[in-house]
């Protein structure tokens, strides 16, 4: 229990230290994005206690007190925007998580389960290309082939504007087929990461002993491969899940603005374009307080699905 | 291609062709064919503009030729900066320890708490310029982290080591062990670190390029010529696609080539 507590304090800490890493990056940057800051400090700030702050630090002060400041384009508290978008994102980026994890996965079991045919040698291949492909190409490429060339799905939106249908499975649905697109974009990239992983981790179950027994007892490959191996295999992909984390946050920004997806994302991007100080550190401390809860929970799943980590953690 | 050696070949191979396009390209501009003429916009791709004419009937063809130099170079120059930073931080933190190495190593979580994505475009949107060198810093700063772990951690591993202990023993002085003793085994996770993050830069430079962040200049890079083109999507859909192949193609390039140098080094130390 103390193992959680240290861990917890020392996450706690680390997003405060972004925080004000932040802040002496505003400190450093050139003037108008202090004064841009202070606007947007001072505007929350001005009504009620008739003042402005001007600067980076008051910021941290407010932080510490949940006031973020008010967005220069929205003309509302910073914090109420992100959590009023949060949702969308967290939709989108947990469906893209799950995504990636069941096409990793099915893509390493395959390439293991074929190992030497053509089916490895192209599969293969075809990973170390969608590795290299920029998240925002995967999307476009997306939007070109099912969006506008087959019109299978939406071209951009987090939902459509005019109902037919009424009622609440209707919307669901609509925002599911909203969604394919995005999150397939998203998960692309990190799928092949976990291909890769899963392919490891499973070569190296197999050369184990207690894998050699079961296969001189004489079950299927398949059996042996998803029952046995796999179970092994999966361990380090926890971790990787939670590091997943920042590339999946850092992805949204881009889709999000590629699909015009009403999320935090996207509000990163207009704030970037729009020089909109208070929302840009909103959001880089967000941004890390999610990253480093990722860690955490990674971390804690790893604790709880093997048992010698727990030992020597303590 | 199963092989260090094979990857390291096609990397290498795939490279030298962007980086004689890229020469190619310069030399063209030396020549005093900087100005490119025009054809009739909006041409789709055929055997004369194999990728087609932009809106304002520039031969995209010619547009990833010349984009060639930028986008490479800025990604090689930040990959330099952050292998240097790293290997320092790294290296540092690895043979020193105590609280220098505890205060560096924080300082790496804190930097890499933050989406490198998110803190690209942070301090591209503060400084808000549009200078490559603006670009080449944010880039180098931002993407030293995983370098400095590398390092730190082959440098507890050397320090271990009972060479180094026995020329502590006989009284060598720190500088000299850490050059003589620590330098020689650093290097090759420093090389493998380094090629390994150049696909990693393009894509995040391109990244910039295609928020409208990047380096601005009469020829676009890569990322912003897909920018671009996403503006047209529905009319010119072969400027974006010739802006992600060519990204695509230079980062294949870079990621076969750290593979292979780092299958190459590691059977080295086996």
């Amino acid at each position: 229990m103390s193992w959680l507590l240290r861990r917890l304090l020392a996450s706690l800490m680390l997003v405060a230290a972004v925080a004000v890493a932040t802040a002496l990056l505003v400190e450093c940057a050139p003037g108008d994005a202090r004064s841009a800051l202070a606007e947007g400090m001072g505007r929350s700030y001005a009504s009620t206690h008739g003042a402005v702050r001007a600067s980076p630090w008051q910021w941290f002060g407010g932080l510490l007190r949940g006031d973020l400041g008010t967005s220069k384009t929205h003309g509302r508290p910073v914090a109420v925007l992100i959590a009023d978008r949060l949702p969308r994102t967290l939709l989108l980026t947990i469906t893209a998580a799950l995504l990636q994890l069941a096409l990793g996965i099915a893509a390493g079991v395959l390439l293991v389960r074929r190992r030497g045919g053509w089916l490895d040698g192209a599969v293969s291949a075809g990973l170390f290309v969608l590795d290299a492909m920029p998240p925002f190409w995967i999307g476009i490429l997306l939007i070109l082939v099912f969006a506008i060339g087959l019109g299978l799905f939406p071209v951009s939106g987090t939902t459509s504007y005019v109902f037919t249908q009424p009622g609440w499975l209707a919307r669901v649905a609509d925002s599911a087929w909203h969604l394919v697109l995005p999150a397939t974009a998203l998960a692309l990239g990190g799928a092949a990461t976990i291909a890769r992983f899963t392919r490891g981790g499973l070569l190296d179950a197999l050369s184990q002993p207690f894998v050699r027994v079961a296969a001189a007892g004489g079950i299927t490959r398949w059996r042996l491969l998803l029952r046995y191996a796999l179970r092994n295999a999966l361990l380090p992909l926890i971790t990787l899940i939670g590091l997943s984390f920042p590339g999946l946050l850092g992805g949204a920004v881009i889709v999000e603005a590629l699909f015009n997806w009403q999320g935090i994302g996207m509000l990163a991007a207009d704030a970037v374009r729009e020089r909109d100080v208070p929302v840009m550190l909103g959001m880089s401390v967000l941004f890390a307080t999610v990253v480093v809860l990722g860690n955490l929970v990674a971390d804690l799943l790893y604790a709880a699905a093997d048992p010698r980590v727990r030992g020597r953690a303590r | 291609m199963r092989s260090g050696l094979g990857r390291l070949l096609a990397g290498v191979g795939l490279l030298v062709v962007l980086v004689l396009v890229a020469g190619a390209s310069l030399v063209l501009h030396a020549g005093g064919r900087g100005d490119r003429e025009l054809h009739a916009p909006r041409l789709g791709p055929s055997l004369e503009h194999p990728f087609g004419t932009d809106h304002l009937g520039r031969d995209v063809a010619i547009l990833v030729v010349d984009g060639a130099p930028i986008s490479l170079s800025v990604a090689m120059i930040a990959v330099a900066l952050a292998t240097v930073i790293g290997g320092t931080v790294g290296a540092a933190a690895g043979i020193r320890g105590g609280v220098l190495g505890g205060v560096l190593m924080r300082i790496t979580d804190v930097v890499a708490a933050v989406p490198q994505v998110v803190l690209v475009i942070v301090i591209a949107a503060l400084w808000g310029g549009h200078s490559t060198m603006l670009v080449i810093l944010t880039i180098g700063l931002t993407t030293w982290m995983g370098t400095a772990r590398l390092t730190r951690a082959e440098a507890l591993r050397v320090g271990a080591a009972d060479f180094v202990q026995a020329a502590k023993a006989t009284g060598a002085g720190g500088w000299h062990v850490a050059i003589r003793h620590f330098l020689p085994h650093l290097l090759p996770v420093l090389l493998v670190a380094g090629t390994l993050r150049i696909g990693n830069a393009i894509l995040l430079e391109s990244s910039l390029g295609f928020l409208g962040l990047g380096v601005a200049h009469v020829t676009p890079t890569w990322g912003r010529l897909v920018w671009e083109g996403f503006a047209g999507l529905r009319d010119t859909w072969w400027v974006s696609v010739a802006g992600g192949a060519a990204i695509t193609w230079a980062t294949v390039g870079a990621n076969l080539l750290g593979d292979g140098v780092r299958d190459l080094v590691s059977r080295e130390v086996d």
